[in-house]
């Protein structure tokens, strides 16, 4: 289980990688400073996508690993 | 000074901390190292480990808040950014970052002076945070220096690495081996924050000055979602000493299982005794099985990072 999670957690960060440099990076739209607002905005985005997976990937875990537990409590 | 092992029987006195004796390793050989190679990045490391090491032998005899300590942290990079720009051609570290699956170096100065701020205390305090059971920190670091030496290598193989990074890199795990000695299962002495903090800074160190940031995060994930599940569940940072509710019980024939609190921290080793008890071995086992396959994954990537870059 943990090992898909860290499999999971790897993944995001070589997609995030290639999204941001591959992608948002070379992005010239305007060809002006409106480009360094979008790229922030996009980049921005993007950490909070990661954020949320990772928690996402917390409460998964804790359902699954720790449910059992308050069985074993009580 | 001497503390109880609480995780074994009859709940042996353990002498903390080690970390001294780990700081004096890497900061004298290191010295030495830049004696005879005059290479900056190996000063780098040197004060670097033995900066956060202060820190981390302040907090061993008066602990530190759990803002005051990642604060106090901040400082650990500073010695590298200022080599690198008040010495002439010092070449500490390249701020050309490589990464994964992008063929083109990202040429990142003032983005690079914030990583190396922000990042060395991150790294030094996740690898703190990872220092819960026998062995566990000092094996991690081992293993997880591995894919450090492989990227090395690799960056060596496209002519791009930084030597003295190679040279600075065996003192460093010459000197986390023969503490691993002391410190594996059963342990005969802990290496206290000090001794944590001052391998995490060293690691965090290797990595910039060896160019392989991306693969040395991969290698430590397990310490880094550690944090990273502590820091979420508990949504501020905190001492480990000032938690209320524990994450895992101590049953009475010394396993460990978690317990059901819903107001305790969400640790990996927490996550590990979740369904079922373990023995402090097992955990340690457990941990260091997974930060073997996060090194594995590390190696990878840095396969991704330098085969793209050789093709």
């Amino acid at each position: 289980m943990l090992i898909g999670i860290f499999t999971a957690a790897w993944a995001l960060v070589l997609v995030g990688t290639v999204l941001i440099f591959e992608f948002i990076v070379p992005l010239n739209i305007f060809h002006s400073l409106l480009d360094g607002i979008v790229k922030g905005g996009l980049a921005a985005i993007l950490v909070l996508v990661w954020l949320f997976l990772f928690v996402e990937m917390r409460d998964f875990m804790v359902r699954s690993q720790l449910r059992l537990v308050k069985k074993v409590s009580a | 000074m001497m503390v109880m092992d609480y995780h074994k029987e009859g709940k042996p006195q353990i002498p903390r901390p080690g970390g001294p004796a780990i700081i004096a390793a890497i900061v004298f050989s290191e010295l030495v190292l830049f004696v005879f190679t005059g290479g900056y990045a190996i000063l780098g490391l040197a004060v670097v480990t033995l900066l956060s090491g202060v820190i981390g032998i302040i907090d061993d005899l008066k602990t530190l808040g759990g803002v005051v300590k990642p604060a106090l942290l901040l400082i650990g990079g500073v010695p590298l950014v200022a080599l690198q720009y008040f010495v002439p051609n010092a070449m500490v570290y390249n701020h050309h970052l490589y990464l994964p699956l992008y063929r083109i170096p990202t040429n990142v100065p003032i983005i690079f002076i914030l990583l190396i701020i922000i990042a060395i205390p991150v790294v030094t305090n996740t690898v703190n945070t990872i220092d819960v059971l026998n062995g566990v920190v000092t094996g991690t670091i081992l293993i997880a220096s591995i894919p450090l030496g492989f990227g090395m290598i690799l960056r060596y193989l496209v002519g791009k690495e930084n030597p003295y990074a190679m040279v600075a890199f065996l003192p460093f795990v010459g000197a986390t081996l023969a503490f691993y000695y002391f410190h594996k299962f059963p342990s005969k002495i802990f290496p206290g924050d000090s001794g944590a903090m001052a391998l995490g800074a060293a690691y965090g160190t290797m990595a910039i000055i060896g160019g392989v940031e991306v693969v040395a995060v991969v290698a430590i994930l397990p310490a880094i979602m550690n944090s990273f599940f502590f820091l979420s569940s508990m949504k501020r940072f905190v001492e480990h000493r000032q938690i209320k509710s524990q994450p895992v019980e101590i049953l009475p024939d010394n396993k460990m299982l978690a317990t059901g609190d819903p107001q305790a921290p969400i640790t990996l080793m927490r996550l590990l005794v979740g369904t079922k008890a373990k023995s402090e071995k097992e955990i340690g086992r457990d941990i260091l099985v997974l930060t073997a396959y996060t090194a594995f994954l590390a190696c990878i990537t840095a396969i991704l990072t330098w085969a793209v870059t050789l093709a």
